[in-house]
């Protein structure tokens, strides 16, 4: 059975723009891919459409099983991990194998507080028992 | 920090990535094909000579089912021998022209799927079929409503046990008991994309089970 992980050495998956990010990619694959990438990327997931671009990448030389550690720059101007209602735009390292749709993929946060940005009105996050007009 | 007198916090709404009926999570789903499965769907498109149309209303599923076909069918097919042309609307004048490059490079037992027949002009829609036989190749196509120039091989109509059956998948099966989801089916129609839409909207208001007309009034 195919098998493909990305880990971060030091566990740091929160980030900010311009960040170099370690990232270790192992694999072990039943028919040797024709290709092997490790590529650092952002995407949507919402009630629309998804929408993605890979920022940054490093192709691996294709073989059946092994490891490798690459390291990936961050731009300098990306947009910031975010969830509201209608759409969370996240930031992942994925190694992908192909042909096929093998992947293995290790989430991370990409903002300058470290957290993902919430874009919640604030009546959203927080509501009187009473009801508006109830407010003290 | 001491929570203001009168106020109680309530749970953050739903996060996008969070809610279980994001169009990633719908597009997961596992078409439902009818008895027999794609194979036996695509041994009754044979029989029809390899020319039909699958004829069903908006949202009912005719884009997912040629979806999933196309991955389906792929290894059966030489490299370029499926094509899949998609329109969600009329097209304009240089898709028409990128359809007829495609049709012109299709070979013998090469295989057209089509999704959104019915948007084309109507001298197109009369040319492609006899184009397709005269070049020996097959044409699958979809429309909202049934074509003089291909037979039917499938009429899609949703019902709300299936409306139940793919939210039971989203959500788990004891989740769907206080959701009205015979009453959503009824009112979008068997439109499942708006349907779940609406699902989708309940979720992150933290609706869920109530009736949107009284939960956005407080009153009936």
């Amino acid at each position: 059975m195919d098998w493909l992980e990305v880990t971060i050495p030091e566990g740091r998956t929160a980030c900010t723009a311009g960040d170099e990010i370690e990232a270790a990619a192992v694999w072990q694959l039943d028919e040797m891919p024709t290709s092997l990438e490790l590529r650092l990327f952002w995407y949507t997931e919402g009630k629309g459409g998804r929408d993605s671009e890979i920022v940054a990448s490093e192709s691996i030389e294709p073989t059946p099983s092994g490891h490798r550690t690459c390291r990936l720059r961050l731009p300098d101007i990306v947009p910031s991990s975010f969830s509201g209602k209608l759409i969370s735009l996240l930031w992942a390292i994925e190694l992908v194998a192909e042909p096929g749709e093998r992947a293995g993929r290790i989430e991370l946060v990409v903002s300058p507080t470290g957290h993902e940005l919430q874009l919640y009105g604030e009546a959203q996050g927080m509501a009187d028992a009473g009801g508006a007009d109830a407010r003290p | 920090m001491a929570k203001p007198k009168g106020w109680r916090m309530r749970e953050a709404p739903t996060r996008a990535r969070e809610n279980p009926f994001r169009v990633e999570r719908i597009h997961a789903l596992d078409f439902r094909f009818p008895a027999g499965g794609a194979d036996a769907l695509f041994g009754r498109f044979e029989e029809t000579g390899r020319s039909a149309v699958v004829v069903g209303p908006e949202g009912s599923g005719k884009t997912t089912l040629i979806e999933r076909l196309a991955s389906r069918l792929a290894p059966r097919f030489a490299v370029n021998g499926l094509q899949v042309v998609s329109f969600a609307a009329r097209p304009d004048e240089p898709a028409i022209r990128r359809l007829h490059a495609v049709l012109k490079a299709l070979g013998p037992d090469d295989l057209l799927l089509l999704d959104g027949f019915d948007h084309l002009p109507l001298l197109v829609r009369l040319v492609i079929p006899r184009r397709i036989t005269r070049l020996g190749a097959g044409l699958l196509a979809t429309s909202h409503v049934p074509l003089r120039t291909l037979p039917t091989l499938l009429t899609l109509a949703p019902s709300a046990e299936l409306f139940e059956e793919l939210v039971q998948d989203l959500i788990g099966g004891s989740a769907t008991e206080t959701l009205p989801l015979a009453e959503i089916h009824r009112r979008h129609e068997g439109n499942l994309r708006t349907a779940l839409r609406e699902l989708y909207d309940r979720w992150s208001s933290d609706l869920r089970g109530a009736d949107p007309g009284t939960a956005r009034t407080g009153r009936r």
